[in-house]
């Protein structure tokens, strides 16, 4: 394997010094400590098989994020294969400078930005998605109406928990999603998807603090419905 | 809003960013210690801790992609194709190149040739120069046949006294 330009030893000021900058001894680190890094450096230098590596151990976790995020599972492999092109379009300019599914998570948060704007200027695409699963046309106010108690007692099934928490992720705006499914899912610190979505470190918690006091005030009243299933009175 | 309902939304807003960023594990020491002071002498606090977390752990409730080999085949053969595309205008562009510097060198070829050709023309003897110079000369040979010698007719010219007659002859 090729040795990656950003890593290269660079020498220091003082004569004979070997030292490299700060950059550079970043890039070794991620380059050492990341396999995925190590991947995209043999994808950089042309090796196919690295990228369909890069592919098989990314698209499950990122078709899984994009479908929360755009609520479609076939949109949601439409934009995974645009993030994967970019990825492999972008090769050769790639430098180590974070670990790989920051570089991949940002694409696809801008991929899935440009594709929200797109749609929001067809309006007629956005209809009802979930009528044909029998919710109401809107599907909030059923859900609130569920956790209150207003509908006849039932028992809530896991689809219909599933049904629900997703209902609860899709009323949240889409950067608050973003924040959320990267926390969630990715397991990323604040530090980190403020990289991916470039925002401050301080701007994320701000998102995530009210991201997840909106799924509080959502969810809780079914969790505490859900408690007492039995029970029927209010 | 009121001020004071504004300093109180502010307030709770800090409280929740505090909760998350707790559970979250983005705080540091101090902040650590402050927020499971409040916990131990808040139940408030407690209460709402608990719900956020519980509200967080139902995300778990979420379906996972099962991803078939046909997306990464397909993923991969669309790829593919962009390589191709990629090595065709890296080709094109290539040639496109190579045009480029054959032209111009086709150019530059003949501009040079056409410029040493100016060149050599401005500076090699012409063979009608003599010709020219001695034209004055041959318009009025049969003039100076007349005269008796050369040295005459150059006093005659140093004199310009003919000058006049000659312009109104050659006129």
């Amino acid at each position: 394997m090729k040795r990656p330009s950003s890593a290269r030893v660079a020498y220091g000021d003082r004569g004979g010094d070997v030292s490299l900058s700060a950059s550079e001894s970043t890039a070794l680190e991620y380059e050492q400590r990341d396999p995925d890094v190590r991947l995209m450096l043999r994808v950089r230098d042309d090796d196919a098989a690295a990228f369909e590596q890069l592919v098989l151990r990314h698209q499950t976790r990122l078709i899984t994020i994009l479908e929360h995020l755009v609520g479609s599972r076939h949109q949601a492999e439409d934009l995974a294969q645009d993030v994967f092109l970019r990825v492999y379009r972008a090769r050769k300019r790639y430098l180590p400078e974070a670990k790989f599914s920051t570089w991949l998570y940002t694409i696809a948060n801008n991929v899935a930005r440009n594709s929200h704007r797109t749609l929001a200027r067809r309006p007629e695409v956005h209809l009802t998605s979930r009528d044909s699963r029998g919710l109401a046309q809107n599907p909030l106010e059923q859900l609130v109406a569920a956790a209150s108690g207003q509908l006849p007692t039932r028992q809530l099934d896991k689809f219909e928990t599933v049904e629900i928490v997703q209902l609860a992720v899709q009323s949240l705006n889409e950067r608050q999603r973003m924040a959320v499914l990267l926390a969630k899912f990715e397991g990323m610190s604040y530090a980190e998807i403020a990289n991916i979505m470039d925002l401050s470190p301080q701007a994320i918690k701000s998102l995530l603090s009210r991201a997840r006091n909106k799924l509080r005030e959502i969810l809780e009243p079914y969790l505490q419905h859900g408690e007492m299933p039995t029970d029927g009175s209010e | 809003m009121t001020k004071e309902k504004k300093t109180r939304q502010q307030k709770l807003q800090a409280i929740h960013e505090e909760i998350v960023a707790y559970l979250d594990g983005e705080l540091d020491v101090e902040q650590i210690q402050r927020a499971e002071a409040r916990l131990t002498s808040h139940p408030d606090y407690q209460r709402r801790l608990q719900q956020m977390q519980r509200a967080w752990d139902l995300l778990d409730t979420l379906p996972h992609a099962q991803v078939d080999e046909s997306f990464s085949r397909s993923t991969i053969e669309m790829v593919a194709v962009s390589a191709d595309e990629e090595l065709q205008q890296v080709q094109m562009s290539a040639a496109s190149r190579t045009r480029r510097t054959w032209l111009s060198g086709a150019g530059f070829t003949l501009t040079s040739a056409a410029a040493g050709f100016a060149l050599a023309l401005g500076l090699a003897p012409r063979a009608n120069d003599g010709w020219l110079r001695d034209l004055p000369v041959i318009e009025n040979v049969d003039v100076y046949l007349h005269a008796d010698s050369v040295e005459f007719l150059q006093i005659l010219h140093e004199e310009a006294i003919f000058d006049d007659e000659e312009v109104t002859h050659a006129g």
